[in-house]
């Protein structure tokens, strides 16, 4: 198991978040979150949490390749 | 001072910056078409990071964002949503290409699939495509920009002046510059929208209603809850559904790291890592979406009933009476979008359409100042064109470049086969990706036909697989040793 493979999996998981299924689960207007519609807040977080995946690979990646 | 002076003056001085930062560029690039096409491979993450990012942030984010907002609520979540997993193959893609780039010449995408894949003619069949959406493509960006000045000014700039002048300075500093002219005159109009789209996205739902949680429970208050419930509404004012609403995110996201403009960057970066870094950060930009929502969603209360919701944004800006250089600072940001993403469209169609269609057909190829010299014309040429089109728009051009998202859509399976799938064939790439353009573009004119609705790309897609895999299993696999060059791109590790 390497971080490759952790990556693919959040990844696929934040997919099915922003779209059918998961996003059903959070698509409704209230609460509001920080002043935000949940559906809203949900798509942030979502961006959030790719920025978060996409940064550790980047950092993972980095300590096991070669720079060219 | 009149307004209408105000307005102008800082318009003028928005353009004068945005020439002289396309322009100097040109002073350290070599005059060979590596140069112009792909920087000499030299651009950093700084720069790299606005050319990403800029490529979303067109006339249609800055404008059709807070339209979709107002119009169709929660749907416009789909802008930012797709974002997030369609920047993930880049990452992947992007350094591979720069690799095979660096150490075999490429500059183009089309470069890298047909020679994978032995067919000069993918690579003039991928030209033509590119040209015929990047001119609708860059069309609207003109269309915006003109409309943008004529409306704020009240009519005081025409239409096709406001167009005019706004994509003279980019042909100036395209002609001249090349991608590195695109690449920072992109960083300068980046920090300066997502400037002006933070202070409006704060300021507009502070102004009008109290503050973003006030102006959500207004438009709930209001009889609007359905709007900021996913997935939104459909253009004609429907309830979305999900089919729709996922596989419009899907497509969409496949698409994204292959629009070629956009994945032909891969190869002016100045190394595999800084261009990682960049799509690692792309996420950033993606935030800067967020105010632009605001706006929209501003609007649903104060300005009910406004008929063309693309104009929503000037039209809350003409509302409010806000100082003069305030709106010309807007004006001058709305031009930003619109000339960051006209900017590259306009570089890579001209250089598309010599490097992989026109030198491709002729029996010498041309020399590389000829060539050069070739793409720089066609620059010409191409803005031209488009501006005529501009100029006289219709309904048609609209439909044709959504229609051509479901199209570029269909490059995703060949790219990742040339990466990862040793087996593909050249029968199987060329099926594959023919027939999910014919699939899609089918879908696209007859929508009544769809068995389910989802968006047409889906469907091309479909066939696309199907064909891609089954025709490379039955026909003899490609030469070992191209395939092999392909596949062994990646990084080495330690």
């Amino acid at each position: 198991m390497n971080g490759r493979f952790w990556f693919c999996l959040t990844m696929i998981l934040i997919a099915l978040s922003i779209m059918w299924p998961g996003y059903t689960l959070f698509s409704s207007a209230t609460p509001l979150i920080f002043g935000f519609p949940l559906s809203f807040a949900w798509i942030i977080f979502c961006t959030i949490a790719g920025f978060i995946a996409l940064m550790a690979l980047y950092l993972y990646d980095n300590r096991n390749e070669e720079a060219d | 001072m009149e307004t209408g002076t105000i307005i102008l003056i800082v318009v003028a001085l928005y353009l004068t910056i945005s020439l002289l930062t396309g322009i100097i560029p040109s002073l350290r690039i070599s005059s060979s078409v590596k140069g112009y096409v792909a920087g000499d491979r030299s651009m950093n993450v700084f720069i790299l990071y606005f050319v990403i990012g800029a490529s979303i942030f067109s006339s249609f984010a800055f404008l059709g964002g807070p339209g979709w907002a107002y119009s169709r609520g929660a749907a416009a979540f789909y802008i930012i949503a797709y974002g997030i997993i369609g920047i993930v193959p880049l990452y992947f893609f992007g350094p591979r290409a720069w690799r095979l780039g660096k150490k075999y010449g490429y500059v183009t995408q089309a470069e890298l699939l047909s020679d994978r894949f032995d067919s000069k003619f993918m690579s003039v069949m991928l030209a033509l495509l590119s040209v015929v959406v990047f001119i609708p493509y860059l069309t609207l960006q003109m269309v915006g920009a003109g409309y943008v000045l004529n409306v704020i000014s009240e009519g005081m700039i025409p239409y096709w002046a406001g167009a005019g002048v706004t994509y003279i300075v980019v042909l100036i500093y395209v002609y001249f510059s090349g991608v590195m002219g695109v690449g920072w005159s992109n960083a300068f109009q980046g920090m300066f929208m997502m400037v002006m789209a933070w202070v409006l996205g704060i300021y507009l739902p502070n102004a009008l209603y109290g503050g973003i949680g006030e102006m959500f429970t207004a438009i709930m208050e209001a009889g609007h809850t359905a709007m900021l419930e996913a997935p939104g509404f459909t253009a004609g004012g429907e309830p979305w559904n999900w089919w729709g609403f996922s596989s419009a995110v899907l497509i969409s996201a496949v698409g994204f790291s292959v629009w070629p403009h956009f994945f032909m960057r891969s190869f002016a970066a100045k190394s595999a890592r800084s261009l990682r870094l960049s799509v690692v950060l792309y996420p950033t930009f993606l935030i800067f979406l967020v105010p632009i929502l605001l706006i929209g969603f501003s609007a649903i209360v104060a300005f009910p009933g406004v008929e063309q919701a693309d104009s929503i944004l000037p039209h809350v800006l003409m509302q409010l009476e806000l100082p003069a250089i305030v709106i010309g600072l807007f004006c001058a940001g709305a031009l930003a979008a619109s000339m960051s993403s006209g900017d590259a469209i306009l570089h890579s169609a001209a250089s598309i359409g010599i490097r992989d269609g026109v030198n491709q057909v002729l029996k010498t190829p041309l020399a590389d100042k000829t060539e050069r010299l070739l793409i720089q014309i066609s620059v010409l040429v191409i803005g031209l064109v488009a501006y005529l089109f501009a100029v006289v728009i219709d309904v048609s051009i609209v439909a044709l470049l959504l229609g051509s998202y479901g199209g570029v859509a269909q490059i995703f399976p060949v790219i990742f086969a040339m990466f990862y799938w040793k087996r593909a064939t050249k029968a199987g790439a060329l099926s594959g990706l023919f027939g999910g353009i014919l699939v899609n573009t089918f879908f696209l004119i007859f929508s009544h036909l769809k068995p389910i609705d989802m968006h047409e790309g889906m469907y091309g897609l479909a066939a696309n697989l199907i064909l891609l895999i089954g025709v490379s299993l039955l026909t003899k696999p490609d030469d070992p040793a191209r395939v092999e060059k392909f596949i062994n791109s990646g990084a080495t590790r330690k």
